[in-house]
């Protein structure tokens, strides 16, 4: 994938990412700037939300955060304190809502290339490790009041 | 006057009780029936007549513009507002070729909901 491209797709779901949180909580996240990932392994702990996207241009998505984090987030929806269970259907749709904006974008910059998410997939644990595979992966990670959200974005090298 | 009577298509729990919370505090909205998918939606369609459907575009068993087309050839002129975290122009082409013409992107707030679905009954 040329680079430039690549690096527009990132700045899709970096930008995505900072406009569904800002909406649903009206607070802000603070980006890092974007880093290829040093290893093919990506780690995290709290709540993990993988999604794919596919088409023109085909990757993945993992959003990483704090189980505190996400609950702020429901709260800021919700009325009352989630369950494990609200965290986890909150988290799909933040992630759901993330990658709809992201792809979005993507599909307005780069007509034709048709790219749409696959459902979300929400994890609750620790130490949870993904292998990204023939993909190049990229990280940012995003602070706030309420603590830090990672996001790493993997795209498949060569579309075959 | 009645209140307008909204059947809520979403594959999100969490998305569907926003919905039911946004228009329960409105005097001019109900929700009167869920579905969680696009099969789902076509016979609560059927049943419940609803005077606008709120649907969803990525689900599973049946996406929402298969959904849409399924109703509005049964029921030409079914008032229909996509809401979708997806908002792109190739979608909303395929949504205005089916016969819909209001989309809202979520996340959404309560006043942008109710624009829209007054948008939707002003058509």
């Amino acid at each position: 994938m040329d680079k430039q491209v690549a690096e527009q797709i990132i700045r899709s779901f970096v930008g995505a990412t900072m406009n569904v949180y800002r909406s649903l909580t009206n607070t802000d996240l603070a980006p890092s700037g974007i880093e290829k990932a040093p290893s093919l392994l990506f780690k995290a702990s709290g709540v993990v939300i993988l999604l794919s996207f596919s088409g023109a241009f085909a990757g993945r998505t993992i959003l990483a955060t704090s189980e505190e984090m996400m609950e702020f987030i429901y709260e800021c929806i919700m009325d009352g304190k989630p369950t494990q269970d609200d965290l986890l259907v909150t988290a799909n749709e933040f992630g759901n809502m993330v990658v709809g904006h992201a792809v979005t974008d993507i599909n307005n910059r780069f007509r034709g290339s048709n790219v749409r998410p696959t459902p979300p997939s929400s994890y609750i644990g620790e130490n949870l490790t993904f292998f990204n595979f023939k993909m190049s992966a990229y990280n940012v990670v995003f602070k706030s009041q309420q603590g830090i959200l990672k996001l790493n974005v993997a795209l498949e090298e060569e579309r075959k | 006057m009645a209140k307008k009577r909204i059947l809520s298509v979403d594959d999100s729990p969490l998305v569907r009780n926003l919905i039911k919370k946004f228009l329960s505090m409105t005097d001019d909205f109900e929700v009167v029936g869920e579905a969680s998918n696009g099969e789902e939606a076509v016979k609560l369609f059927s049943q419940l007549k609803p005077d606008i459907v709120i649907m969803d575009v990525t689900m599973p068993v049946k996406d929402g513009l298969e959904a849409a087309q399924e109703i509005l050839s049964k029921e030409p002129g079914t008032k229909i507002l996509l809401a979708s975290a997806m908002g792109d122009d190739d979608l909303l082409d395929q949504a205005l070729v089916i016969g819909i013409k209001h989309s809202i992107q979520k996340p959404f707030k309560q006043a942008q909901l109710i624009s829209a679905l007054n948008k939707v009954l002003e058509e």
